[in-house]
């Protein structure tokens, strides 16, 4: 019988903010400042999750001359259903206050 | 007026250079780099920048320190212990003589008052009438966290042993200050049990607070530390 990998706040925060627009390249600044997680928790949370698969990254292409190109991150289609499935148990587990609390 | 931004930003892009050659080597390695000097480079207030070249410098390293598993190794773990170990016989130590004492189990304190200058128990008797029982609970309590703290780094369950241990700690500061609060409005002195050992006194020698603080930050360096197959962030 597998159990599964116990999972941080801030991962948990990482994948909501993720979900919440699965579709879209995200930067690392944006997503620090929507979770609230700084540089250096988040490379750490980004780097796992695409060493297993669940983030996909690619660098864009600034759109003003002059600026650097810049690493854009989402999830990968496993990547959403572990994230669905990982923020649905804590809605499930938890009363919307608390839960709502544990993810932002 | 153009010096100081110039200045911030040229240290937020060496930050983040050093957080990018910092990164443990992996196929990856170079991307990453990459990424954090580049989003260090897009972020365009100078302070902000700044501050996530700071978080990127910490990422590198505690990557680096991760990958490189010395934390977590048997002999670490072991050493850990038998610091804690300590830990709990200090904490015990006052209590288990007052006991003794008043229940009239004179060998046992005269045993334990072989740790006394002079090997003599005899100063201790004022602080044992003095220290009320609250004050030993909180030690007994402290105690009992740590041998719990021991006994979940002995099992690998590192989550828990470093907010035991340290739940531990605070209480053992809390009763080393009642202590004081209590031994001085008593109008007595302190007596300092000295170790038995040439290591226990070696031990002593430091400064009481560096060991736990010591235990602590490795208990945390193992607590943060995610196994590759996990997703303990």
């Amino acid at each position: 019988m597998s159990r599964t990998p116990n999972i941080s706040r801030q991962t948990l925060s990482l994948l909501a903010a993720l979900l919440d627009a699965p579709e879209a390249w995200r930067h690392g600044y944006d997503l620090s400042k929507e979770t609230g997680l700084k540089s250096g928790t988040l490379y750490p949370i980004l780097m796992r999750l695409s060493d297993q698969g669940l983030l996909e990254s690619r660098w864009e292409e600034p759109e003003q001359r002059g600026r650097p190109p810049r690493h854009a991150y989402r999830l990968t289609p496993n990547g959403r259903a572990y994230a669905r499935e990982r923020v649905s148990r804590l809605s499930d587990a938890a009363p919307p206050a608390r839960a709502a609390r544990a993810v932002t | 007026m153009t010096t100081r931004p110039g200045l911030v930003r040229r240290l937020a892009r060496a930050l983040a250079g050093h957080a990018g050659r910092v990164l443990p080597p992996s196929p990856a390695k170079d991307e990453w780099a990459a990424a954090m000097r580049q989003e260090t480079e897009a972020i365009e207030n100078g302070g902000a920048s700044l501050r996530w070249a700071l978080g990127c410098v910490y990422a590198g390293y505690a990557e680096r320190i991760e990958a490189m598993a010395i934390v977590d190794t048997v002999a670490v773990r072991g050493l850990l212990v038998f610091f804690i170990a300590l830990q709990v016989s200090s904490c015990f130590f006052a209590t288990v003589i007052t006991v003794a004492y008043k229940t009239g189990h004179m060998g046992i304190v005269r045993a334990m008052a072989g740790q006394m200058p002079g090997d003599d128990y005899h100063p201790v008797i004022p602080l044992m009438n003095a220290i009320p029982w609250w004050v030993h609970a909180l030690w007994v309590s402290a105690g009992i966290l740590y041998l719990f703290a021991a006994g979940f780094l002995f099992t690998r369950r590192r989550g828990i042993a470093f907010p035991v241990f340290t739940a531990g700690f605070a209480l053992t500061m809390i009763a080393k200050l009642s202590n004081i609060v209590v031994i001085a409005d008593a109008g007595l002195q302190p007596v300092v049990a000295r170790s038995g050992t040439a290591i226990g006194r070696m031990i002593q020698a430091i400064p009481e607070f560096i060991l736990p603080l010591a235990i602590i930050l490795v208990l945390w360096l193992m607590w943060r530390t995610r196994p590759s197959t996990g997703l303990l962030a």
